[in-house]
C-alpha cells in the first residue's frame, strides 16, 4: 500500500465502489460513514428529516450497529480489501489552505463521533454523501410520525426501526413508489399515495405492483394537514381541479400513523460547498449541484464528488449504474493532474416550471394551506413571515416592525432573507426548510428558483455537541500565544 | 450624471450610521457598497459596546455612543437588541487578576466607573461559570447588541429619511478636480458628490491610495462560533478565557476569539472567509468556562475580515487635500462606537465642526510611522498572530 491517502466520505453504493477501486490501485484508503447514528444526532434531523418519532429501540447501540453494518455488504467488501472503515463518524468540515487561510499547507477533514472530534489529513477526497429529501410543509408536519422518504427508507431497511404500522406517502415519483414497496415488504400498510399531478409520475411497473397490492393512489390531490395530538393519527387530503386549485368540500380523512414526504430529492451539497467547490443549478440533477466532470472531478483539485451527491433526480433514483461508473472513474483519475482541460458537465436545459414536481407541490400546498403554515420549525417562521421579511418572533411584537428589503434584489438572496427572518438558522441548520424557502422566494418574486442565490454552507456541516467538537487540550505554545483581540502575548502557534 | 451632497463608500455599520445622520439633516446622500448591506465585518461582529478605557483617544466617542445607545431603538425605529448589562472580564488565575488590576487603575485614571469584583460577585453575574473563577473586572456601563440588526436598523432608518443605498456597486476611485472631490468612480459609472466619505473597512486604504493618501490599516481574518439557543444564562458582555462571549436575544451563545491571520483584499470581490481548525480550540475554551453547555450543539462558525490601525484606534480624518474628503475606520470597534462615529462623520462631511473631540484620531498621529510599518510588524498576508 502506498502512502497516498484517499478519503471517501459516505458508504453508500458510490462511496463503497470508489473506495474499492482506490484500494485496488494500492492507495491508502479510508472510508467514513456517519451511520449507524446515535438517536441524539438523528434528533437534529441530519442528514435526513427523521422527524420527531425516533423509536426507543434506536438507543440499543450494539443491536443498531449490527443491523446497519449488516445491511451493507459492500462495506464488508471494503474491509476485506484493506480499506480503513470509520463508521458512526461524521465529517463536519473540510479545512483546506487557500485564499485567506495560508498558515497551513495541510488539507484535513474535521471528524467527530458522539464523544470527540479530530482531524484527518488527506491527499485526495471523494465526496459520496448522497441525497436528502426535499421537504415542503403543511399543517401538522411537526407531529411525530411525519418524516422524509430518505429517512423512512433508512429507518426501514438499515435501522429496522420505523415505528409505524400504516403509512401515507406524499409523492408518486420513483422515490415515493420505491418507498411504498419497501413499506409493504416490511409489513407496513400503505394507506395511500397522494400526488398533486393528474397521473402517477414514477415507474409504471412499480406502480402496477403497488396497485396489485391494493395501494390507493390519490392523484390530483394534495395534503391539507396531518392530524393528531401526541402523534399522527390521520391525514386530511383535498382534491385539486384541472387548474391545480383545491376543490372546496372535497376533503377526506385517511387514517395512518406515518406520513412520508417523497416530493423530491436534493444532493447533499453541504460538504462540497463548505469546501469551496463551485456549484451550479441544474433542475435535471436535483437543483444545486457541485460542478463536476465525467470523472467526478470538482472545480477544486483533489476533490471529487460522486453518486447522488453529484446530482440526482427522481427519474434517476432507480438507476445506480451511471453513479457506480463515475465513482470508479473518480478513483481511477486520482493521481492524474486536473490540468487546464477540466470542463464540468453542463447543466441541462431547464425543464418548464410546470413540469417540475416540487413547484407543483408548492403551488398546491400554498393554495390549500396558505401563508400561515410554518416554514422553519426551529425558529417558527411562517411562509408569509418569510416572504415579507418579517423580524423574528423572539422580538417583542412592538419591535417586529416590517422593514422590508433595502434593495429590491435582497429578496433574491437566501442569505439576506435568512438574516432578516432567521429562517434556517436553527438546530437543523436549514436542512428542513432551505429548499422550500428557495422555491417560495422564487414563487413570490416570479423568478426561476435557479436564480435565487442560495444560502451559504459553513462548518460544522453537522450540528455537533460542544463536547464533541471541543479539541483536546491545546499545546503549551498555543496557550501561551492565544491572543485576545489582536493582542498576542507572543507570535506563535495558530491553534 | 447623478449628484449628491455626500457619497459614502461602504454600507457597513459606519457608513450606514453616517448616512443616517446625513440624511436626517436633509442632505442628499448615497451609500455605495461592493456587496450587500452590512454583509462583512458589521454583521459578523460580537456587538460589544465598551467605554474604550484601554484606548484613551476613543473615550469621548465611547461616552457619547453609550448615551446614544440607550435611545437608539426609538430614534431609528427598529430594534438593535441593545442590552445595557455592562461589561465583565473574568479571571481564571492570579496572573489575569493582576492584569485586570492594572487595567482597572488605567480606566479609573480616566474617571471610568470600573471596579474589581470577587469570584462570588462574578458568579452572581454569570451563575453558569466554572468554579475556577478567581475574580473579575466589571463595569455597569456598556453592553451589547445584535450587530446584524443594528447595522440593518441604521440602513432602514437612513432609507426612511431619504438616503439611498446602492448594493453590488463597488467604488473604484475618487474623482478630484482642482483639489476638491467631485465624485466617485464606480463599476456603474461616475456619481457626482460635494463630499465623499471613505469608510470601506479593509478597502479604505486602497481607495485612499488612488488619490495619494496613505491610510495605515491592515486587514485580518477572525473566527466566530454560535450554539443552538439555550434558556437565559447571563446578560452581560463577557471576556474570559481568551474569548468574547455573549448570549443573544434569541438565546444562542455567541463566542469568538483566538488567533488571527492577516489578509489582503481587493476593491471588487468578496474576500474568502474560511473557517479553520481554531474552532476546536474555541469550543474547548468555551466549555472550560461554561461546562454545563457540553451537550448544546454548535450550529455555525464563520469568519470576518476586519481592518486594524497601528495603534488599534479609530481613524477619523478630514483630508486637507483634496477638499471634501473624509476617511473613517473604526479599527474593529464599529458596532459599539457606531452611533457616535456616524454623527461625527456626518458633521465632518457636511462641513460642520465635530461635536465630539476627535482631533487625536486624525492621520496626523501616524506622521512618523515608517512606510514599511506593516512588514516590520509582520502584519502582512499569510502571517498570523503577529
Amino acid at each position: 500500500m502506498n502512502s497516498h491517502r484517499v478519503v471517501v466520505i459516505g458508504a453508500g453504493l458510490a462511496g463503497c465502489c470508489a473506495a474499492l477501486e482506490a484500494a485496488k490501485r494500492d492507495f491508502n484508503v479510508t472510508l467514513i460513514d456517519e451511520h449507524p447514528q446515535a438517536p441524539s444526532s438523528m434528533s437534529l434531523d441530519a442528514p435526513y428529516f427523521y422527524g420527531a418519532r425516533l423509536p426507543a429501540t434506536l438507543s440499543d447501540a450494539g443491536a443498531v450497529a449490527d443491523r446497519v453494518l449488516g445491511a451493507n455488504a459492500l462495506l464488508l467488501d471494503c474491509l476485506d480489501a484493506g480499506v480503513e472503515v470509520l463508521t458512526n463518524t461524521c465529517v463536519w468540515a473540510n479545512l483546506m489552505p487557500g485564499p485567506n487561510l495560508l498558515y497551513t499547507d495541510e488539507k484535513r477533514l474535521g471528524l467527530a463521533d458522539g464523544e470527540r472530534s479530530w482531524f484527518l489529513p488527506y491527499d485526495d477526497l471523494i465526496i459520496a454523501t448522497g441525497a436528502r429529501d426535499l421537504v415542503l410543509s403543511f399543517p401538522g408536519w411537526q407531529l411525530p410520525g411525519v418524516l422524509g422518504a430518505q429517512a423512512a427508507g433508512a429507518l426501514l431497511t438499515r435501522y429496522q426501526a420505523l415505528g409505524g404500522t400504516k403509512a401515507v406517502v406524499l409523492g408518486s415519483g420513483n422515490v415515493g413508489l420505491r418507498l411504498a414497496r419497501q413499506l409493504l415488504d416490511a409489513g407496513i400498510e400503505v394507506a395511500a399515495v397522494v400526488e398533486v399531478a393528474a397521473s402517477v409520475r414514477g415507474d409504471p411497473a412499480l406502480q402496477a405492483g403497488l396497485v396489485a397490492a391494493g395501494v390507493a393512489f390519490h392523484t390530483s390531490s394534495v395534503i391539507d394537514s396531518a392530524i393528531g395530538e401526541q402523534q399522527v393519527r390521520a391525514v386530511r387530503v383535498c382534491a385539486l381541479d384541472q387548474q391545480g386549485l383545491p376543490v372546496p368540500g372535497s376533503e377526506e380523512c385517511i387514517d395512518c400513523d406515518t406520513v412520508c414526504i417523497a416530493i423530491g430529492v436534493v444532493p447533499n451539497l453541504e460538504l462540497a460547498a463548505q469546501s469551496g467547490c463551485k456549484a451550479t443549478y441544474d433542475a435535471a440533477r436535483g437543483g444545486w449541484v457541485p460542478e463536476t466532470d465525467d470523472c467526478g472531478r470538482s472545480s477544486l483539485e483533489h476533490i471529487y464528488v460522486v453518486g447522488e451527491a453529484a446530482g440526482v433526480c427522481d427519474k434517476g433514483v432507480l438507476d445506480s449504474v451511471q453513479h457506480l461508473e463515475r465513482a470508479r472513474r473518480a478513483a481511477v483519475a486520482i493521481g492524474t493532474p486536473q490540468g487546464a482541460e477540466w470542463k464540468p458537465t453542463t447543466a441541462s436545459a431547464a425543464a418548464p416550471l410546470a413540469a417540475d414536481a416540487p413547484n407543483e407541490w408548492l403551488r398546491a400546498l400554498l393554495a390549500q394551506g396558505g401563508l400561515s403554515v410554518v416554514l422553519c420549525q426551529c425558529e417558527e417562521v411562517t411562509r408569509g413571515e418569510y416572504i415579507a421579511l418579517e423580524a423574528p418572533r423572539y422580538l417583542q411584537p412592538s419591535e417586529r416592525r416590517r422593514a422590508g428589503p433595502i434593495d429590491a434584489s435582497n429578496r433574491a438572496s437566501q442569505d439576506f432573507v435568512k438574516r432578516m427572518t432567521r429562517c434556517g438558522m436553527g438546530h437543523c441548520q436549514g436542512r428542513r426548510c432551505r429548499d422550500h424557502a428557495a422555491l417560495l422566494l422564487a414563487h413570490a418574486n416570479g423568478q426561476p428558483v435557479g436564480s435565487i442565490v442560495p444560502g451559504s454552507f459553513r462548518a460544522p456541516v453537522r450540528p455537533l455537541p460542544l463536547s464533541a467538537i471541543a479539541g483536546p487540550d491545546e499545546s503549551e505554545a498555543v496557550s501561551r500565544t492565544w491572543p485576545i483581540w489582536f493582542q498576542p502575548l507572543n507570535e506563535g502557534e495558530m491553534g | 450624471m447623478e449628484n449628491y451632497d455626500v457619497v459614502v463608500i461602504g454600507a457597513g455599520v459606519l457608513g450606514l450610521s453616517a448616512g443616517y445622520s446625513i440624511a436626517r439633516q436633509g442632505a442628499r446622500v448615497l451609500i455605495l457598497d461592493k456587496g450587500r448591506v452590512g454583509y462583512e465585518a458589521s454583521s459578523r461582529a460580537m456587538g460589544f459596546q465598551s467605554l474604550r478605557g484601554e484606548n484613551p483617544p476613543e473615550i469621548p466617542l465611547a461616552a457619547v455612543a453609550n448615551d446614544l445607545w440607550h435611545t437608539l431603538d426609538e430614534e431609528l425605529g427598529y430594534p438593535t437588541e441593545w442590552t445595557p448589562s455592562g461589561r465583565l472580564w473574568v479571571a481564571l488565575n492570579d496572573e489575569e487578576l493582576a492584569d485586570f488590576r492594572r487595567t482597572a487603575a488605567l480606566w479609573q485614571s480616566h474617571q471610568l466607573p470600573v471596579r474589581m469584583i470577587d469570584a462570588a460577585e462574578v458568579r452572581e453575574l454569570v451563575p453558569a461559570l466554572t468554579d475556577r473563577v478567581v475574580g473579575g473586572l466589571f463595569t455597569e456601563r456598556g453592553g451589547h447588541a445584535n450587530p446584524q440588526r443594528t447595522t440593518q436598523a441604521f440602513g432602514w432608518a437612513c432609507r426612511d429619511r431619504g438616503g439611498i443605498i446602492r448594493e453590488l456597486t463597488p467604488a473604484l476611485g475618487i474623482e478630484v478636480r482642482q483639489d476638491r472631490v467631485v465624485g466617485v468612480r464606480t463599476t456603474a459609472g461616475i456619481v457626482g458628490a460635494k463630499s465623499v466619505v471613505i469608510c470601506a473597512g479593509p478597502q479604505t486604504p486602497l481607495l485612499a491610495k488612488s488619490i495619494g493618501i496613505d491610510v495605515p490599516l491592515v486587514a485580518a481574518r477572525l473566527e466566530a462560533c454560535i450554539t443552538a439557543p439555550v434558556p437565559p444564562l447571563f446578560s452581560t458582555a463577557m471576556v474570559a478565557n481568551g474569548l468574547s462571549v455573549r448570549q443573544t436575544g434569541r438565546g444562542n451563545i455567541l463566542f469568538c476569539g483566538g488567533p488571527h491571520e492577516w489578509v489582503d483584499v481587493d476593491l471588487t470581490s468578496e474576500p474568502a472567509k474560511p473557517t479553520s481548525a481554531i474552532v476546536q480550540g474555541e469550543a474547548r475554551r468555551l466549555l472550560e468556562l461554561l461546562p454545563n453547555l457540553k451537550s448544546v450543539p454548535l450550529l455555525r462558525t464563520w469568519a470576518g475580515i476586519v481592518e486594524v490601525s497601528p495603534d488599534h484606534a479609530c481613524i477619523l480624518e478630514r483630508a486637507k487635500a483634496p477638499e471634501g474628503l473624509i476617511i473613517a475606520s473604526a479599527s474593529g470597534h464599529g458596532i459599539g462606537l457606531a452611533p457616535a462615529l456616524g454623527r461625527v462623520i456626518g458633521e465632518l462631511a457636511l462641513g460642520a465642526a465635530p461635536s465630539i473631540p476627535v482631533e487625536s484620531l486624525s492621520l496626523d498621529r501616524f506622521a512618523s510611522l515608517s512606510s514599511d510599518w506593516a512588514s516590520e510588524r509582520r502584519w502582512v498576508a499569510g502571517e498570523y498572530n503577529t
